[in-house]
């Protein structure tokens, strides 16, 4: 492979900040003086930094495989040891001379690889009890459509009573369904009852979002009762908005769509007591859309790193489904930076596959929105963003966002990606002419 | 009411009393509605819902602009600076590191560079707040910067210098901080229009504002401000008197300082070799309206006060007229005098005001010698004095020489090092590299037993942001560690912010 880290460019790396804090802490100890110990080994790096501590924190960075490790305790990940050996390592490469792995780098090697292929193997090895998984299947269904009925149920009483006595009812009205949908292993429909309680407090008209989102509840039921006469993509929609998993491997053995897949962006959110991070890729030849979506828990952080502005060119297998959006990378084989991108011509154009996307599934969330042309401007103490044929759509970002997002295009066309959700674009990423040799810019952070 | 908001009101008192649908016609949406009329209520309005939220969901036509767009900005002729030099205008505002900005924006402007648009929205912002800052940044905001600026309310009037009689005309219905800052604005296009806008409410505004106001008129004094500032001497406020003494005596032919003058010529005894005073036998109403106040702050008798303030005020040329000698042989010949506290203090403060190397120099060596203070009330005669403003009128060469050597001296005594490092604290002038290394080689070497005094003023000694970061890399290098404990965190932030300096005009330079 290339010199991955030559695609590591300062502000790649700080966009893998989780905030503003680790960012400046981050930055004290890019020198390379505050690391010693330091090595790397192909795209393999590592380094020791004093702390506080009596033992020096260790860090080590697999640009391979995309991950960063940090020995230190902190909650948030990636810390700032890692990422300020990450920054030390970019802006210095010669501090960082080829040398044999010491002892606990090659350890970390070697349990990594170990714990991938415990996991091919035991995914290989499953004896396939057909019986005993069809036995597990036809419980879960049955469960499931007890689950079902019971929160149908459920929501008729909430519709005859009418929504306005919400307000009114304690957590454990929402506390005891959302539990019960888990022991029904339908953990799809227990997210979204609980998301449902948060909207309680979302304004004045409330009571629009909750009618929409118990719509949009019912139909996924009604679809789920109907499961059969359903095309089969549409059923695994269903089965994975329900909280049917899919099965990695067998996944990984499917055949996937070979692209230049830019990063253009990620969001991150709390789910479930959960961090979930969506990273969206965009495919440079065949103008589709993937989004990785990574899990962690609160105190850890997400292991993959990927750099906006890069293209990977890999094979992305899809989750199955209606419109398919969730992918993982199945085979990579070389990085390249982003220097230019083309998307959808007009607001128009894109929104029309959105729609064409929402009738093929209708609980869609997000669409990714590469548009060219586009010009940001403010209007009524908003920011839009305007296409070449002036159709416009607001835009959700900080205020100096807009201010730089502004100050970048200075009235002037770009190339903006940003993910639409129904109602307002969120910027990720861009490409303008004002920075030249930068190639895609990230705006913001990934949240 | 749209088919939504029907549903919604339903939703919200529930289908037990409000179980319809809205009427139906023959559009292809209310075609579809018909489908799900025959479900029971509850079941029918969440599916009447889902459809109706999925078509508005689906269905969404974004707006045409109504307004035109804004025209794009102007073709720039500043270079953008490189990507580097910007993550360090963004560094320094986000982690606070504000003190550096002015050194950022003037390197910048050495290179020609503009400042980068990502770096704009928060450098603005702090621009509001620090309006100091505008006229560093007018030389790197090019094009881009003006138009993004004249873009948002809050910023559009940091840049553009708006027309005098416009000012002017604000300046009655305007409060008092808009009024200094007005004051600033007009005082450096027109001065005239200044001194006329405080002119005109003078009379009516409290005495804080007169003399707060007054103060401006510092800026670009000339002896078109004469009239008005004797006429300010009869003010009510003694305060206000100050201030306008304080400026007439700053002008060097000014009436104010004739009539010191013509004060001072009695009390003087002069010959080549000799200057005698005698001390003033009263204070008169004359000499109070001149500014002089007659109540003696502690640590001076009445009558030498008074002469203190006279000689204050007499142009400096007066001596070297008087007498055909240079300043530092004047100093010299006081030395010994029983008024040499009165004398020195007032040549100091009248040194300060405006007056030429030659007695600065002198004066500030005089003090770091043997300061003209009273043991007992050390204060008083410094703060009249205000030695620590001589240094900037020496010229940067002679004075680090100077104290170049001062600060090589083992054995200091304690008044003498508290002196130096006095004068140190407020030397702002960037440093060469040859006094930043005597000041950090001192640093390094200071003993361990420092009284709390000395240290304290070690702490505030600015080597960070005036020294010359080239000088960093030998100390950072240097092994072993400092001996006076409270010294060595002053020490490791100095280097620390002297390396990211030299990082952060080594970005400049690409």
């Amino acid at each position: 492979m290339s010199d991955s880290l030559a695609l590591w460019t300062t502000e790649r790396i700080q966009a893998l900040a989780p905030d503003d804090q680790v960012k400046k802490s981050a930055q004290a100890l890019a020198q390379p003086a505050k690391w010693q110990a330091t090595g790397r080994q192909a795209n393999v790096i590592w380094g020791e930094h004093q702390g506080s501590a009596s033992a020096p924190y260790r860090v080590v960075v697999d640009l391979d495989a995309s991950t960063l490790k940090c020995t230190c305790p902190s909650h948030k990940q990636p810390c700032k040891h890692a990422l300020g050996m990450f920054l030390a390592a970019q802006s210095s490469p010669k501090a960082f001379r080829a040398a044999e792995p010491p002892e606990w780098v090659q350890q970390w090697i070697t349990n990594r690889q170990a714990v991938a292929a415990r996991q091919a193997k035991a995914d290989h090895d499953k004896p396939v009890d057909a019986k005993a998984q069809a036995k597990r299947a036809a419980k879960r269904e049955k469960l499931v459509d007890q689950g079902v009925g019971a929160l149908a149920l459920w929501m008729d009483d909430l519709m005859r009573q009418g929504l306005a006595g919400l307000a009114a009812q304690p957590h454990s009205f929402w506390e005891t369904q959302a539990a019960r949908l888990v022991d029904a292993q339908a953990p799809g429909l227990a997210r979204r009852v609980r998301e449902m309680e948060t909207l309680l407090h979302s304004g004045t008209r409330w009571h629009d979002g909750m009618l929409e989102r118990l719509s949009r509840l019912h139909l996924l039921l009604e679809a789920y009762q109907r499961i059969e006469a359903l095309p089969p993509d549409l059923q695994e929609q269903v089965r994975t908005q329900m909280g049917w998993t899919q099965d990695q491997a067998t996944l990984r053995a499917q055949p996937g769509v070979r692209d230049q897949w830019a990063v253009v962006g990620a969001r991150e959110e709390e789910q479930d007591r959960l961090r979930v991070r969506r990273t969206w890729l965009w495919g440079l030849n065949t103008h589709r859309s993937a989004m990785i979506v990574e899990f962690a828990q609160p105190n850890q952080g997400f292991e993959t790193l990927l750099p906006l502005g890069v293209a990977l060119e890999a094979e992305l297998v899809f989750w199955p489904g209606a419109v398919p959006q969730r992918a993982l990378v199945k085979q990579e084989e070389r990085r390249k930076p982003v220097d230019q991108l083309s998307g959808y011509g007009s607001l128009r154009a894109a929104l029309a596959d959105w729609g064409q996307a929402l009738a093929r599934s209708p609980w869609l969330d997000y669409f990714l929105l590469p548009l060219e042309n586009a010009i940001p401007s403010r209007r009524n103490d908003t920011w839009v963003l305007c296409d070449a044929e002036k159709t416009c759509v607001p835009l959700s970002l900080a205020e100096n966002d807009g201010w730089r997002l502004m100050a970048l295009s200075a009235g002037y066309p770009l190339t903006l990606i940003g993910e639409w959700n129904g109602e307002t674009l969120t910027p990720l990423s861009l490409l303008t002419a004002a920075t030249p040799g930068v190639g895609l810019l990230a705006l913001g952070g990934p949240r | 009411m749209s088919h939504w908001e029907t549903l919604a009101a339903n939703a919200l008192v529930g289908t037990d009393r409000a179980p319809a649908l809205p009427p139906l016609k023959d559009t292809p949406l209310d075609v579809t509605l018909t489908r799900v009329q025959d479900l029971p209520p509850p079941r029918r309005l969440l599916a009447a819902a889902a459809i109706v939220a999925l078509w508005q969901r689906a269905g969404m036509e974004p707006p045409i602009a109504d307004q035109p767009l804004p025209d794009p900005a102007p073709q720039d002729d500043l270079a953008l600076c490189s990507p580097r030099a910007a993550r360090f205008l963004q560094r320094l505002l986000v982690e606070g590191l504000h003190d550096l900005v002015p050194e950022y924006l003037a390197a910048l402007a050495r290179r020609r560079h503009g400042i980068s648009p990502l770096a704009m929205p928060e450098l603005f912002d702090y621009a509001t707040e620090h309006p100091s800052l505008c006229p560093l940044i007018i030389p790197v905001l090019g094009e881009l910067g003006r138009w993004l600026a004249a873009h948002n309310p809050a910023w559009a009037s940091l840049f553009v210098t708006p027309d005098v009689s416009f000012l002017a005309a604000q300046w009655e219905t305007t409060g008092r901080k808009g009024r200094l800052t007005l004051l600033a604005q007009l005082r450096a296009s027109d001065p005239a229009a200044a001194r006329d806008a405080i002119a005109k409410t003078f009379d009516q505004d409290p005495a804080e504002d007169r003399a707060a106001f007054l103060a401006m008129l510092a800026d670009q004094l000339s002896p078109a401000d004469e009239a008005f500032l004797e006429s300010a001497l009869e003010d009510k406020s003694k305060r206000v008197r100050a201030v306008a003494a304080d400026l007439l005596a700053r002008l060097p032919h000014s009436a104010l300082g004739q009539r010191m003058i013509a004060r001072i010529q009695p009390l003087v005894q002069s010959a080549r070799s000799r200057l005698d005073f005698s001390l003033p036998s009263q204070c008169d109403a004359a000499m109070e309206r001149d500014g002089i106040q007659p109540k003696p702050p502690p640590g001076i008798g009445e009558r030498a006060w008074w002469l203190a303030q006279i000689v204050a005020a007499v142009p400096l040329s007066f001596w070297t007229q008087l007498i055909a000698r240079q300043p530092s042989d004047l100093v010299k010949l006081i030395a010994k005098s029983d008024q040499r506290a009165a004398i020195l203090s007032g040549w100091a403060h009248a040194a300060g005001r405006g007056g030429d190397a030659a007695w600065c120099e002198a004066l500030l060596h005089q003090w770091i010698e043997d300061p003209w203070i009273s043991r007992e009330h050390p204060t008083t005669l410094a703060e009249f004095s205000q030695a620590e403003e001589l240094a900037e009128r020496i010229p940067q060469d002679r004075l680090e020489a100077w104290m170049i050597e001062l600060l090589k001296r083992k054995q200091v005594p304690e008044n003498e090092a508290q002196s130096t490092l006095m004068i140190l604290s407020q030397y702002r002038r960037p440093w060469s590299a040859a006094f930043t290394r005597a000041v950090l080689d001192r640093m390094w070497n200071l003993p361990v037993q420092l009284p709390y005094p000395l240290a304290s003023a070690w702490i505030a000694c600015p080597v960070e942001l005036c020294g010359d970061p080239s000088v960093e890399p030998q100390f950072s290098k240097r092994k072993g560690r400092l001996r006076a404990p409270g010294i060595s965190g002053k020490m490791r932030h100095a280097l620390e912010t002297l390396a990211f300096r030299r990082e952060m005009l080594d970005a400049l330079k690409d």
